[in-house]
């Protein structure tokens, strides 16, 4: 079984975001970002691993990002290390939008000639939160599709990584509800936090991953044109900061008090009709 | 109909499954782009006498309702709603497919998107339509640390599919009147077109509304100490018909499950007023929340990062403050 797991290395979530100053607010300035894997990914990968402990032999997971090379933070290099098998990158130098990133992932998966068991990717990246590869590259595969899951449960007729697979998922709709799904595969899943918890490369991982090969593909070799983008980043800016509001003291002890001051807030949040 | 005579625009419309009304979502954008002829879609629900009127008032021409009895044994598949959508847009010109953000649509959407080898812009917090009927839009960045302008690319394959971020845009008081004209479809779906559908539906514990669509929440962080210290919160939502979420740190620690988290790797809310009980305010859960048009904070660390953001902020312990709140809008609502 070929598991293939979609990876972004995106700012951590501290991340505070400035515009590049050069260029009338043009773009997001990258350089003094810390970079991490996308958090969602984690799951996809741990849960593409947990498989792996669970059938023992016949599973290869394959990671495979689109980005820029970035010696200091390869995350497919952390990947590796945390139990992927191979790794796939196609280097982009800019952040593609979601239609051409998918295009470029199918394109990559075709030219790696390994048939997609399995497709597991986090629900969204955390940088442009777009909550689509997954779903376009699905159907350019022409697999099912399931979204946000926080449950994922296969069984095997052989009881190894080779043979026929029954899926169960579960995915978290509105207000807590869950839908869930019988499926076979091939299958693609975006994963939700909840599914589990990803664990940390260990040092015979690290020492092990520097073996392992990153196949490389640029988007010449997968024939992604600048035509396939559709839409257009025109430009960027940052939120309009509130004016400081009203900040008041709890008073200790007297209840007449205190039950003033939350009775002036009430009543303001009350002009604003609001309450 | 022929292709000259389409409306530019369809809406995929959905109802709310407590009260049966038209989601806020979807009136929201339909009263805002009908003006350039719109079209609506609904699959599962069926359309009562009240809301096709809503609807029509609304602007929508033509309504086109797909039986619920499509996907026997569930109500929703993601292949198959693409499917269906897609036959009604075969049939006509559309350059945008509007929908507003919900789980069914962050779903099906992209998969939609990707049939007709067009793009989808998700999660657009504004939509511009300028004199010559060109429409650009805004959507956040980094959970809304940052915003960007996004067009689609002259000569693109059309159409363009687009998600509205709930109560991001106000419902146009004055909207132009469709023609409302209902259609039911009853597209033919073989088993191999479905390949994935609802095998069984756990409803959840809340009825309330979901967070991303909520009025009013509630949120506690880490200094709520425990799960159990959660129904303080809960209480309060009872009596103003609010919604409850949580932080990051109070997620991590056990206190409340993950579908109520707020934040950067939670939901993205824009409440009219969202009350904070015990949190910080880091970075990222600050960008979840910093829409939400009043902002209420409440913390015994007079530093904490959460009152920059706060309309009005308590420096108080929240066990103490809460009750006297929960009090005190008892009385009055």
């Amino acid at each position: 079984m070929n598991i293939f797991v979609c990876i972004k290395q995106v700012p951590d979530t501290e991340t505070k975001i400035e515009l590049t100053k050069d260029n009338s607010n043009s773009y997001i300035d990258t350089k003094e970002i810390k970079w991490i894997m996308n958090p969602y990914d984690e799951f996809a990968l741990e849960q593409a691993l947990l498989i792996k402990d669970q059938f023992k032999t016949g599973v290869n997971v394959i990671a495979l990002r689109v980005g820029a090379i970035n010696p200091a933070t390869e995350i497919l290099r952390t990947a590796l290390a945390m139990g992927a098998d191979e790794a796939i990158l196609v280097e982009a130098t800019e952040n593609l939008s979601p239609y051409p990133t998918a295009l470029a992932l199918k394109r990559a998966i075709d030219k790696f000639q390994k048939p997609v068991d399995l497709l597991l990717s986090g629900k969204q990246s955390i940088d442009y939160d777009n909550f689509q590869v997954p779903q376009i590259l699905s159907t350019m595969l022409n697999i099912a599709s399931v979204t946000q899951i926080v449950s994922f449960n296969i069984t095997s007729d052989s009881g190894s990584g080779s043979g026929s697979f029954k899926v169960q998922l579960k995915r978290e709709i509105e207000g807590g509800a869950v839908e869930i799904y019988n499926l076979n595969l091939p299958l693609s899943c975006s994963c939700n936090k909840g599914l589990n918890t990803p664990r940390y490369p260990s040092l015979p991982g690290i020492m092990k991953a520097k073996k392992k090969s990153i196949t490389t593909y640029t988007l010449q070799d997968l024939a992604i044109a600048d035509s396939e983008k559709r839409i257009e980043y025109k430009s960027y800016f940052l939120p309009k900061e509130k004016p400081p509001g009203k900040k008041y003291t709890f008073p200790e002890g007297d209840v007449g008090k205190q039950r003033a001051l939350i009775e002036e807030v009430c009543n303001s949040l009350k002009k604003e009709s609001v309450l | 109909m022929s292709n000259s005579k389409s409306n530019s625009i369809l809406v995929f419309i959905e109802i709310n499954q407590n009260n049966h009304d038209i989601k806020d979502v979807s009136k929201q954008i339909l009263s805002n782009v009908s003006i350039l002829g719109a079209d609506v879609i609904i699959i599962g629900d069926d359309l009562s006498d009240e809301n096709r009127e809503k609807l029509k008032n609304l602007g929508a021409d033509n309504i086109y309702t797909v039986n619920s009895n499509i996907f026997p044994g569930s109500n929703y598949s993601p292949d198959g709603f693409a499917r269906v959508v897609s036959e009604i847009i075969k049939g006509n010109d559309y350059k945008f497919v509007f929908s507003g953000v919900t789980s069914k649509s962050k779903d099906f959407f992209p998969i939609l998107s990707a049939t007709f080898n067009s793009a989808m812009i998700s999660d657009v917090t504004k939509v511009d339509i300028d004199g010559s009927s060109n429409i650009s839009f805004v959507r956040p960045l980094f959970a809304g640390k940052c915003l960007a302008n996004v067009i689609p690319v002259d000569n693109g394959p059309r159409p363009y599919f687009i998600t509205v971020r709930p109560n991001s845009l106000t419902i146009n008081p004055t909207p132009k009147i469709g023609r409302g004209i209902v259609t039911n479809k009853s597209p033919t779906l073989s088993a191999n077109e479905i390949r994935s559908k609802v095998f069984e539906l756990v409803k959840g514990a809340s009825d309330r509304l979901d967070l991303t669509e909520a009025k009013i929440i509630i949120s506690g962080g880490r200094g709520m100490k425990n799960a159990d210290n959660f129904k303080l919160l809960h209480e309060m939502a009872n009596i103003l018909g609010a919604s409850v979420g949580a932080s990051r740190a109070a997620v991590d620690s056990g206190f409340a499950p993950h579908s109520m988290q707020v934040g950067q790797t939670g939901k993205t809310v824009s409440p009219e007023l969202y009350i904070a009980c015990g949190i910080s305010g880091a970075i990222q859960h600050l960008a979840g929340m910093r829409t939400s048009k009043y902002i209420v904070a409440i913390n015994t660390d007079t530093n904490a990062p959460i009152f920059t953001k706060a309309d009005y902020g308590i420096v108080g312990d929240l066990f103490q403050v809460v009750p006297i709140l929960t009090e005190i809008l008892k009385e009055n609502i």
